[in-house]
């Protein structure tokens, strides 16, 4: 069954969620792990970064990149309910972390849950935000897991750290 | 209103301009450089392309709403619609030109590649040989600063070493040569202009893989810096000009008309006009400039302009090999395979430069890669084995001459000035199909002997080599320019970048259009000084 449109009392709920969330970015460290869950803002934000790293077997992500696709996800038509949706199916309360290793069970997810999740998975990945009405746009290039999460075989393109001739060479492994 | 005049007025601020103008006016003369697009900034192109979603080649660099180019996303702006797969070769315009987003690569032209016809009975002699353009192409070196091996015979035989060191090949290359040794397969480090040292002021490749569209630390040449020495020089660059005529008494071109953003024209003058602005442009302008005198434009008795449009094709295959091989790391482009580029078979079918290309189009493989569920689980993971245990190789294949092959004015469509936009038609022989054909059964072939397992392949009918629109030759009956890139409908109008070449071979154009330059440079400064005509 194809997701339908959030009602307006859990909208609101998460548009506070996200303001709060927004509000507070001074007052964290500029990385999220799933180990310091414990002093993030909301329960919704923890199943999230609970989600993304047991999708992508990433341990840490990029405050402000997470909290930015938070932000483009709520400006979704249907944004919100999707997220709900999803979070409900694959990140219910209570957490179990020993599950963070696990393979996913996508089987439990609906048409366009699925597409939602693959949605979130080329954000997350790419750093950039594809929508239809509003155009896409880049969320992070320098945090986008393709970049951050592979920097010790390839170095962000675009940047200068490394010595002359350093290709020749493969990666310190 | 007439403004200035100068000696040598040179249109287009790309690498043929720019030489040009720092050649002439440290001899003396006086120069202005008009350029329609603006001034670009490293920094901000930079940013530029990180935040653009679209990351091509075009997405670094600013568009300039007074006049227009090709864009990747949407050609038919500029070139109308065409029959699929459509010839659309794209450039930027600004300081610098299209070398603001080249991946630098810089091998000579053959001494056969200027003797087709003589060699092989096909396409055309260029009026001038190897020999007589290869101190040019010493000079050309030297003021792009080209590293490479100069102990290595890549079929252009030199008169003195390459300025800088060869870059060395990556892990992949050094992989795929150590394989393919014992096939008799040679594959060596391009000449490329990216610095393997300090020089000229400009650091050594770090190895960014952004060559295309932009090199962070400037290691790679692009002819920004050498409009910037223009500008120190003392030429006068005016920047925001659109050339949009021609203008003629006789067989004489007496002044240029630009427009600037606001579509208010000015009219220049000088003794010497030189058309610097690429093989689409430069006929463009010409195309535009006809009057009732010249009815079919300017330089065209020989009904030669914009025909002749020669590119190469370009394949590119991704494979898998079989163990991790760490493609991506370092400059986007760096080896290139021996064979392809000449021997007999030329007679019956194109010639073409096999290279292994370094970009590990990142996100294209993570976006193919989660289109399966089935990867979503452990992406990461997933996508690091996906780039380490992967590759690509690529051919640009030659394309021969042929008068159909065209650049017309649209009747209709219009840049933001006004002025016509450019149509094209355009189709590759059938040397170039059984070219094409031999060359992808090759680079599959060199594929299965490294044992790799072919994922992917990338055709198209351009590699952004647009050439041949305004080509050279001894007789005005068959050609725009003579061998000093000098009009033979015009003696004061000359004509320097691939839209002079005859024929196009297998190498990248622009260090071929640099000499060119070099050497036009020296024939003005004779003509201005009265020891030529």
């Amino acid at each position: 069954m194809p997701c339908q449109p959030f009602p307006d009392r859990l909208r609101r709920k998460l548009i506070k969620t996200v303001a709060t969330a927004w509000l507070s970015i001074p007052c964290y460290p500029l990385l999220y792990s799933v180990q310091a869950m414990a002093a993030t803002p909301t329960s919704q934000t923890r199943r999230i970064l609970w989600l993304f790293q047991r999708l992508t077997g990433v341990k840490r992500f990029n405050h402000r990149f997470i909290q930015q696709l938070l932000v483009a996800v709520k400006h979704e038509p249907s944004g919100t309910d999707h997220l709900h949706r999803v979070l409900s199916k694959l990140a219910p309360e209570p957490l179990d972390n020993d599950m963070a290793q696990l393979p996913i069970d996508i089987g439990v997810l609906d048409d366009g849950e699925r597409w939602f999740v693959q949605h979130l998975l080329i954000s997350l990945m790419t750093g950039i935000y594809f929508h239809e009405q509003r155009g896409n746009f880049t969320l992070s290039y320098r945090y986008a897991l393709m970049h951050d999460a592979l920097q010790d075989i390839r170095p962000i393109p675009g940047t200068c750290q490394q010595h002359f001739g350093f290709w020749q060479h493969p990666p310190a492994q | 209103m007439t403004m200035s005049d100068a000696d040598v007025l040179i249109i287009g601020a790309g690498v043929a301009g720019s030489l040009l103008a720092c050649e002439l006016q440290q001899a003396g003369f006086r120069v202005h450089l008009l350029e329609a697009g603006g001034a670009y900034n490293r920094q901000q192109a930079l940013h530029s392309y990180r935040q653009a979603w679209n990351r091509n080649f075009q997405s670094a660099w600013p568009d300039w709403p007074w006049t227009s180019v090709p864009h990747l996303e949407e050609p038919e702006h500029y070139y109308g619609k065409q029959p699929l797969p459509g010839y659309r070769p794209a450039f930027i315009k600004g300081e610098g030109g299209t070398t603001r987003v080249w991946t630098g690569m810089t091998p000579r032209f053959l001494p056969e590649d200027f003797r087709l016809y003589s060699h092989y009975g096909v396409g055309r002699d260029w009026p001038l040989d190897y020999q007589q353009l290869e101190p040019w192409y010493v000079q050309a070196e030297h003021r792009l600063g080209v590293a490479g091996n100069s102990n290595q015979d890549q079929g252009s035989p030199r008169s003195a070493p390459y300025p800088m060191p060869e870059i060395p090949l990556t892990y992949a290359e050094l992989w795929m040569a150590n394989k393919l040794k014992k096939h008799g397969i040679q594959l060596i480090s391009s000449p490329a202009a990216r610095n393997s040292r300090q020089w000229q002021q400009r650091p050594p490749c770090c190895g960014s893989n952004t060559c295309t569209p932009v090199c962070p630390s400037g290691a790679r040449y692009d002819a920004g810096v050498d409009v910037q020495r223009a500008k120190s020089l003392g030429v006068r660059v005016s920047l925001q000009h659109v050339v949009w005529k021609l203008e003629h008494q006789d067989r004489y071109i007496v002044a240029v008309h630009a427009k600037k953003p606001d579509g208010v024209s000015q009219r220049y003058t000088a003794k010497c006009i030189v058309l610097a602005c690429n093989s689409i442009e430069t006929p463009r302008l010409l195309l535009m400039s006809a009057t009732e005198t010249y009815p079919r434009g300017l330089a065209n008795s020989s009904d030669q302009v914009g025909r002749n449009l020669m590119d190469h094709v370009f394949l590119r295959y991704r494979f898998a090999t079989p163990e991790a091989v760490w493609s991506g790391r370092g400059p986007q482009a760096v080896g290139h395979f021996l064979h392809g580029r000449y021997g007999a078979f030329r007679r019956r079918y194109a010639a073409a430069k096999l290279f292994v290309s370094n970009d590990a189009d990142v996100m294209s493989q993570t976006t193919h890669m989660l289109n399966d569920p089935a990867n979503w689980y452990q992406a990461v993971e997933r996508l690091r084995h996906s780039i380490s245990h992967s590759a690509a190789l690529g051919a640009e294949i030659e394309t021969l001459p042929t008068s159909d092959n065209r650049l017309h004015l649209d009747a209709q469509r219009r840049d933001p000035l006004g002025l016509p936009l450019p149509r094209i038609d355009y189709a590759i022989s059938e040397y170039s199909e059984r070219g094409e054909k031999h060359w992808h059964e090759e680079l599959l072939r060199i594929i299965a002997l490294l044992g790799g397992t072919p994922l992917k392949v990338k055709r198209s009918l351009s590699a952004h080599h647009p050439c041949g629109t305004t080509r050279m030759g001894d007789s005005p009956r068959d050609s725009v320019v003579n061998a000093d890139g000098q009009c033979h409908d015009h003696p004061n109008l000359y004509i320097v970048g691939g839209s002079v070449f005859p024929t196009i071979g297998t190498a990248n154009p622009t260090l071929t259009i640099a000499a060119l330059s070099l050497r036009l440079a020296a024939h003005l400064k004779a003509v201005l000084t009265g020891k030529s005509s």
